[in-house]
C-alpha cells in the first residue's frame, strides 16, 4: 500500500481524468456484455419464429429482429466510445504522471552532492530513472485500467450468468480461475528467467565492449581465438537462458487455448444436458449468450494474475525510486547568505587548518593555504595525496566545516552557492565533455555565449590550432556520434569552457596532463597573460606546468610537506627537487 | 538549440525504415537456417496440425447443435438419453483433440524458440570471430558502441525473424485461409457477408500499424535521447553543478521529456482509436450476419450449428490480421539488421595470413627494418625510409618526440599494419611470411595506455592460456614487483578488477602489465615506457621491474627515462619520421647531434642537484 501512497500525490493533478476513465468502465463493460445477451435474444426470436406456424406472430419476427440488431449496433457504439475514453483518460494521465515523476527525479538528482555520485553507480541511477519509472507508470495507468475493467466485468457478468444457471456458472468459473492462478504462478517465473537471460546478454555485450576496446592487447598477445571461444561459451549460456525462458513461456499459449476449449466442453456438456432436459428452461439463445460470456471472461481472468504480478514489480520499483528521492545532499545553501561587495568575488582564498575525511579515512589534515587575489598557486603531490579533494572543496563540490575556507574574507558556506560557483572556473581532472557541438561545450557555462568569447577562449586554451582537424569546425559533434577528441583536445576544450565564464578564480586540476609539453608551454604562456588578474590554483603532476607559480605547495599524505617558489624548493632538495630531476628528461624528449 | 535537433535526428538513424523485403538478403539469411531445416520442417508440421486442430472445437459444437440437440432446440426431444450419449461421444473426441493440442502447442512454442536461437547463435559467433580478426585500422574507423550493436540488437532482430517472423507469418496465412475456406464451404452467401468487412479490417490495421510504428520509432528515438541525456547529466553532474547550470539543464531535460510524452500521447491516441473501431466493425458484421443468417435460418437453408460457426469465427478473424501487420514490421527491422550485419561480414580482412606460412617456433630475436615507408593515411608518411637492425638479445631504445613515429615502429613489427614500401624481417624472414598469431605470440608488448580486463588478476596475467603453472605465475608477479600489492588485495590473485582496472593506482596497473608480459615470456619485447611518477617508491619499483623485463631478450623500448636509455645497447633517434641518429650512448654523444644536445640539456640542468646528492 506504500506504493499507492507514493503515487497518489503524483496522480492528484490528473484526478479528473482518472475519475472520468473509471466512471466509464461500468458503462463500457455493461454495453459489451449486452451484445451476447442481445445475440441470444435474436437467436431465441428466430428459433421461436421457426417452431411456430407462420402468421400467428403478433409482431413479425423480422421487425423485432431489426430492433434487436439496431440495439446491438447502438451498444457497440457506446462500447467503442467508452473504450476509447477509458484508455485515453487513464493511460494519458499515467504518461503525465510519468513525466512529472521523471522531472522530479532529475531535479532532485541535480541537487545531490558528489558524495552521492561517488556512492551510486551511474548505471544504477539510470536504471531507476528509466525502468523503474516505467514500472511505476504501469501502476499509475494499465494497472488501474485493467483493475477497473476486470472488477466491472466480474461484478456485472457473474450475476448475469448466475441468473441464467447457477451450476453452469460455477462450473465455468473453475477453468477460468485456473487461468488466473497459473498466470500468477508462471508470470514471476517467466520474469526471472527473462531477467536472467537479459543479465547474460548484458555480460555478452560487456565482453564484446571490452574486447573491442582492448583489441590492441588481444591482438598483441594473439588472443583472438581464445576470446572468440570465451564469447562462444557465454553466447551458448545466453541461448540456454533464452530456451529456459521459452520453456516456461511455452506453457502460456497452450494453457489459454486449453482453458478456452475446456470451458467450451463444459458448456456443451452441461448446456447440452439442460437443452435436452425438458424440465429446464435454458434456451439456445442463453446457451449462445453463455458461450459469449465465457469467451469475454478469458482476458479479464488472465489480467487479474497480470495485475497482481505487475503490482509486485511496481512496488519494488517504488522503493527503488524513493531511495533516490529520499537521498539528501550534504551541501546546502546557507540559511542567511552573506553577499560580497557589489555581488562580486575578487578571489582572495584563505584555507585554514582544513581537515577532510572520506569514508572514515583522513584525506587532508591541517592544510593551510593563502592565495592573494590574482596570484597563482600550484599544488603538487603523488596520486592519492589529496590534491583533487582539496581543490574540489573550493566550489563546495565537497562539504567543508564552517570557518575553514573563506573567499574575500567570507566563509564559503555563507556565500550563495550560485554566486560562489559562477565566480569559479573549474577544469576537472577527467575532462568531461557533453555529446554536443564543440561550440556548445565551450559555451556551456553561459546562457548566451558570444561568438567572440568562444573564439578567444578557444584561442587561449590552444584548441584553435586543432580546429582544422574537424570537418565542421566548432559545429562538430563531440563523442561517438561525431568526432572523438584526443585526451589533450578534451582537456583544452574543458579549459576553454572554464575561461569563457570569465571567472575570478580558475581551478586547474591536473588538467593539461594529456597535452604535449610544447603545446602546454604555449597554453601556459597564453594563460599567464590572459589570466593575470585571475586567482589561479593549479594541481599538477608535471613540474613543467607549474614552474611559474607564485607559490608551490607539495602535498604528501594529506599534509603540506613543502612550500615555496620553484627556486626555493629546489634549494631545499626534498621531494620536489627529486621529482623534478626525474621528469626533466622526458620533458626534454618531448620538446625535440 | 540546433544541436538538439541534430541529435534527435541522429538518434532516429538507428530506427530508420528499410526495405521490408530484399530477395538477396533473404536468400543469404535462409542459408543460415539451412543446417536447421529438420527443425523448421517440424515447426511447419506442428503449425499445420495445430491450426487445423484449433478448428475442431467449434465444429464439435456445430455438430452437437445440428445433431443430437437439433430437435430439442426446436421444441421436441424424442430421445433424450440417446441424444446425450451422442453428445458424450462428440465431447470425448473434443477432449482427445484438445489434449493433443495442449502438447502440440507447447512443442510448437519450444521448436520455434529453438530455431531462432540456433540460427542466430551461429551467426553471432561468425560476426564476433570476424570482428576480432579485423585489423586495427578497422577499429580506428568504427566506434566500439556501434560494433557492440551488431552483436546485440541487430542479432536480436534476426532472432525474432527466425523465431516468430517467418513461421508465424505462414501460421497467420494458414489460419486465415482455413477459416475463410471453412466459411465459404459452409455457406457461401453468409461467408461473403462476413468477408466483406475484411478489406476495411486489413486496411485499418495496416494504417494503424504504420502509425503505431512511426510513433514507436519516435518514442524510441526520444527515449534513447532522454536516456543518454540523463546518463550524461549524471556523469557530468560535477560540471553541471560547478558551472551552476542546474536550471538550464532542467529545462533541457524537460524539453526532451516533453517530446517523449507527446510521442506517447500520440500513440495512446492511436491505440485508443483503433481498438474501438475494430470492436464496432466486428459487431456491425455480427449484426449483418444475424440479419442475413436469420432469414436463411427461417428459410431453412442455414442450421443453428452453422450459424454458431459463423458467430464463433467472426471473433477469431482479427488476431491473425493484427499479427501479420506485426510480422511485417519484424521483417522490416530484420532486413535492416541483416544489411548491417552482412556489411561487417563482407568487410575483408586486409592483413591476410600467408598461404604457406613460416612455421611458428621460438625466435632468435633478430629484427631488421629495411627502407620502411609507412603512412596511416594517403601519402602522409609517418615513417620515411627507416632502416635499422637489432641483434638477438640486444636492447634498443627509441628516442623521439610525440608524433616522430615511435609507436608506428612497434605497430609494424607486430604486423598491425603493413608498410607501403620496404620490409620488416624477424629472424631474417619477412613478417608477412608468418601467421599473425605465431608472430604476435612471440612478440610481447607493454603499452603506455594500460588495458586491463574486468576479470580476475589471474585471468589478466595468464590471459587465456591454460598451461601456465602457479609457480611461474607467482614468480613472474614477484619479479615484476606486483606480488606485494596483489597479495594485499582482499581476493589476492582472484580479485576481480573493476572496468579497466579502475580500483588500482596508475603505478600498480603498470606493474601488472609488466607481470603479464613476463608470464607470457615472449622472445621479443616491445615496451612503451610511461613517463616518470612523482611517487618515488613506485618509480623505483617500476625501474627495477623494467630491468628484469628486458633481461635476456631482444627488446625495443620507447624510452622516457635516462636510466633506461643509458642501459640500452643501442639508441635510435627518430625525428619527424626519419631515423636521424643511431648508435650507443657514447657514439651518439661523439656525433654531437640531437642526442648530444638532449643530453647536454639534461646534464646541465641536473648537474647542481646531482652534486648535492653526491
Amino acid at each position: 500500500m506504500n506504493s499507492i501512497r507514493f503515487i497518489l500525490p503524483f496522480a492528484k493533478p490528473y484526478r479528473r481524468r482518472y475519475l472520468a476513465g473509471i466512471l466509464m468502465a461500468p458503462l463500457s463493460i455493461g454495453s459489451l456484455l449486452a451484445i451476447p445477451w442481445l445475440t441470444g435474444k435474436c437467436v431465441d426470436l428466430l428459433r421461436e419464429s421457426m417452431s411456430r406456424p407462420e402468421g400467428v406472430n403478433s409482431l413479425p419476427p423480422l421487425d423485432a429482429l431489426k430492433i434487436l440488431l439496431l440495439l446491438i449496433v447502438c451498444f457497440a457504439c457506446i462500447r467503442g466510445i467508452t473504450l476509447f475514453a477509458i484508455r485515453w483518460f487513464i493511460i494519458s494521465a499515467s504518461r503525465k504522471v510519468e513525466f512529472d515523476l521523471r522531472d522530479r527525479l532529475f531535479s532532485h538528482l541535480q541537487g545531490l552532492d558528489q558524495g552521492f555520485y561517488n556512492r551510486w553507480k551511474t548505471g544504477d541511477i539510470l536504471a531507476r530513472c528509466t525502468q523503474d519509472v516505467e514500472r511505476v507508470r504501469i501502476l499509475a495507468g494499465p494497472i488501474i485500467m485493467y483493475s477497473a475493467n476486470t472488477a466491472c466485468m466480474l461484478v456485472i457478468a457473474i450475476p448475469l450468468m448466475l441468473s441464467i444457471s447457477i451450476k453452469l456458472t460455477l462450473l465455468l468459473l473453475i477453468p477460468l480461475s485456473l487461468l488466473t492462478l497459473s498466470v500468477r504462478k508462471i508470470g514471476p517465473r517467466v520474469h526471472s528467467a527473462v531477467f536472467k537471460a537479459q543479465e547474460t546478454l548484458s555480460d555478452l555485450s560487456s565482453l564484446s565492449q571490452e574486447d573491442f576496446a582492448g583489441i590492441r592487447v588481444i591482438k598483441s598477445f594473439a588472443q583472438e581465438e581464445a576470446e572468440a571461444e570465451r564469447f562462444r561459451k557465454l553466447s551458448g549460456q545466453y541461448v540456454d537462458d533464452n530456451l529456459e525462458a521459452a520453456r516456461i513461456q511455452a506453457w502460456m499459449q497452450p494453457l489459454v487455448g486449453g482453458v478456452n476449449e475446456l470451458s467450451l466442453m463444459l458448456l456443451l456438456l452441461l448446456g447440452g444436458w439442460y437443452l435436452l432436459d425438458a424440465g429446464s428452461d435454458l434456451t439456445l439463445g442463453q446457451f449462445i449468450q453463455f458461450a459469449g460470456y465465457q469467451f469475454q471472461l478469458i482476458w479479464p481472468m488472465i489480467s487479474i494474475g497480470w495485475v497482481v504480478n505487475q503490482f509486485h514489480r511496481a512496488s519494488a520499483s517504488v522503493v527503488r525510486v524513493k531511495a533516490i528521492l529520499e537521498s539528501e545532499s550534504n551541501i546546502n545553501p546557507p540559511a542567511e547568505p552573506s553577499r560580497p561587495e557589489a555581488d562580486e568575488l575578487k578571489g582572495a582564498i584563505s584555507i585554514r587548518n582544513l581537515d577532510f575525511s572520506y569514508n572514515g579515512k583522513k584525506v587532508l589534515s591541517n592544510v593551510s593555504i593563502e592565495v592573494p587575489a590574482g596570484h597563482t598557486v600550484a599544488i603538487i603531490g603523488r596520486t592519492g595525496s589529496g590534491k583533487s579533494t582539496l581543490i574540489k572543496t573550493l566550489p563546495r563540490m565537497l562539504p567543508v566545516a564552517d570557518g575553514k575556507i573563506s573567499i574575500d574574507g567570507i566563509d564559503i558556506n555563507q556565500l550563495p552557492i550560485g554566486l560562489l560557483r559562477k565566480a569559479i572556473g573549474f577544469v576537472p581532472q577527467e575532462s568531461f565533455l557533453f555529446s554536443r557541438t564543440i561550440r556548445d561545450n565551450i559555451g556551456f557555462g553561459l546562457d548566451e555565449p558570444s561568438e567572440d568569447g568562444i573564439l578567444s577562449a578557444a584561442r587561449i586554451s590552444g584548441l584553435e590550432k586543432d580546429l582544422d582537424q574537424f570537418p565542421r569546425g566548432y559545429d562538430e559533434l563531440v563523442g561517438e556520434r561525431g568526432v572523438t577528441l584526443s585526451g589533450g583536445q578534451k582537456q583544452r576544450a574543458a579549459l576553454a569552457r572554464a575561461l569563457l565564464v570569465r571567472p575570478s578564480i580558475l581551478l586547474l586540476d591536473d588538467s593539461l596532463s594529456a597535452v604535449d609539453t610544447q603545446t602546454e608551454k604555449e597554453i601556459l604562456a597564453e594563460l599567464r597573460s590572459a589570466t593575470d588578474l585571475i586567482t589561479t590554483v593549479v594541481v599538477a603532476q608535471r613540474i613543467s606546468s607549474i614552474l611559474h607559480a607564485d607559490r608551490i605547495y607539495v602535498i604528501d599524505e594529506g599534509e603540506v610537506a613543502e612550500q615555496g617558489t620553484h627556486k626555493e624548493l629546489l634549494e631545499k632538495d626534498g621531494l620536489y627537487a627529486e621529482t623534478y630531476r626525474l621528469q626533466l628528461l622526458s620533458d626534454e624528449l618531448e620538446d625535440m | 538549440m540546433s544541436t538538439q535537433k541534430n541529435q534527435a535526428q541522429s538518434f532516429h538513424e538507428d530506427f530508420k525504415v528499410g526495405k521490408a523485403f530484399d530477395r538477396g538478403l533473404m536468400r543469404r539469411l535462409l542459408r543460415y537456417a539451412l543446417p536447421h531445416k529438420h527443425l523448421i520442417i517440424l515447426a511447419l508440421l506442428l503449425l499445420f496440425t495445430v491450426t487445423l486442430g484449433s478448428l475442431v472445437g467449434p465444429f464439435i459444437i456445430q455438430r452437437a447443435l445440428d445433431g443430437p440437440l437439433k430437435d430439442s432446440i426446436l421444441g421436441s426431444s424424442p430421445d433424450t438419453a440417446g441424444a446425450f450419449r451422442e453428445i458424450l461421444v462428440l465431447l470425448s473426441v473434443f477432449l482427445g483433440v484438445s489434449l493433443l493440442l495442449l502438447v502440440l502447442r507447447f512443442a510448437q512454442s519450444l521448436v520455434m524458440a529453438h530455431i531462432g536461437q540456433r540460427v542466430v547463435f551461429d551467426l553471432r559467433q561468425q560476426i564476433y570471430t570476424h570482428l576480432l580478426r579485423m585489423p586495427l585500422s578497422f577499429y580506428d574507423r568504427n566506434p566500439v558502441g556501434r560494433l557492440v550493436t551488431r552483436i546485440t540488437s541487430d542479432i536480436e532482430a534476426l532472432n525474432e525473424l527466425f523465431a516468430s517472423g517467418i513461421v508465424g507469418f505462414l501460421a497467420d496465412v494458414l489460419i486465415l485461409t482455413a477459416i475463410t475456406a471453412t466459411l465459404v464451404w459452409v455457406n457461401p452467401t453468409l461467408a461473403l457477408v462476413t468477408l466483406s468487412a475484411l478489406p476495411i479490417l486489413i486496411l485499418s490495421t495496416f494504417i494503424f500499424r504504420n502509425k503505431a510504428r512511426k510513433y514507436y520509432r519516435q518514442q524510441r528515438g526520444h527515449l534513447s535521447h532522454l536516456n543518454s541525456f540523463t546518463q550524461e547529466a549524471i556523469q557530468g553532474m560535477e560540471i553541471v553543478q560547478s558551472f551552476h547550470r542546474e536550471a538550464s539543464h532542467q529545462e533541457e531535460h524537460r524539453t526532451i521529456n516533453k517530446s517523449y510524452l507527446v510521442a506517447f500521447l500520440q500513440s495512446v491516441m492511436a491505440y485508443a482509436v483503433f481498438f474501438p473501431i475494430i470492436e464496432i466493425l466486428s459487431t456491425v458484421v455480427l449484426a449483418a450476419v444475424i440479419w442475413q443468417g436469420g432469414s436463411q435460418l427461417v428459410e431453412g437453408t442455414l442450421t443453428f450449428g452453422q450459424f454458431y460457426l459463423f458467430w464463433h469465427f467472426l471473433g477469431r478473424f482479427f488476431q491473425p490480421i493484427r499479427d501479420m501487420a506485426d510480422r511485417y514490421n519484424i521483417l522490416q527491422s530484420a532486413m535492416a539488421a541483416a544489411e548491417r550485419v552482412f556489411n561487417v561480414l563482407d568487410t575483408p580482412e586486409s592483413l591476410t595470413d600467408p598461404e604457406e606460412p613460416c612455421p611458428g617456433r621460438k625466435l632468435q630475436g633478430r629484427i631488421d627494418f629495411d627502407n620502411v615507408w609507412f603512412a596511416y593515411k594517403d601519402e602522409e608518411f609517418v615513417l620515411k625510409d627507416v632502416s635499422f637492425s637489432v641483434e638477438p638479445g640486444q636492447t634498443v631504445a627509441i628516442v623521439g618526440a610525440t608524433g616522430s613515429g615511435k609507436t608506428t615502429i612497434v605497430n609494424l613489427l607486430s604486423r598491425f599494419y603493413d608498410p607501403q614500401r620496404g620490409s620488416i624481417l624477424v629472424d631474417g624472414t619477412d613478417v608477412r611470411q608468418y601467421l599473425k598469431r605465431d608472430l604476435r605470440a612471440r612478440i610481447g608488448s607493454v603499452l603506455q595506455d594500460v588495458f586491463l580486463f574486468s576479470r580476475s588478476i589471474r585471468d589478466n596475467l595468464v590471459l587465456n592460456s591454460t598451461d601456465i603453472s602457479e609457480e611461474h605465475l607467482l614468480d613472474c608477479a614477484r619479479r615484476a614487483n606486483a606480488d606485494d600489492f596483489i597479495s594485499r588485495l582482499p581476493g589476492a590473485y582472484d580479485e576481480i578488477l573493476s572496468e579497466r582496472g579502475g580500483t588500482l593506482s596508475v603505478g600498480e596497473k603498470q606493474l601488472l602489465v609488466f607481470a603479464r608480459a613476463l608470464v607470457q615470456d615472449p622472445d621479443i619485447l616491445v615496451l612503451d615506457e610511461a613517463t616518470a611518477y612523482i611517487d618515488s617508491t613506485t618509480e623505483a619499483l617500476i625501474q627495477d621491474a623494467i630491468g628484469k623485463l628486458l633481461e635476456g631478450r631482444t627488446s625495443i623500448v620507447i624510452a622516457h627515462r635516462l636510466s633506461t636509455i643509458k642501459k640500452a645497447d643501442r639508441i635510435l633517434v627518430l625525428h619527424k619520421g626519419e631515423l636521424r641518429e643511431q648508435g650507443t650512448h657514447e657514439e651518439l654523444l661523439a656525433v654531437k647531434g640531437i642526442y648530444h644536445r638532449l643530453h647536454e640539456l639534461q646534464y646541465l640542468d641536473s648537474a647542481a642537484a646531482q652534486d648535492s646528492i653526491g
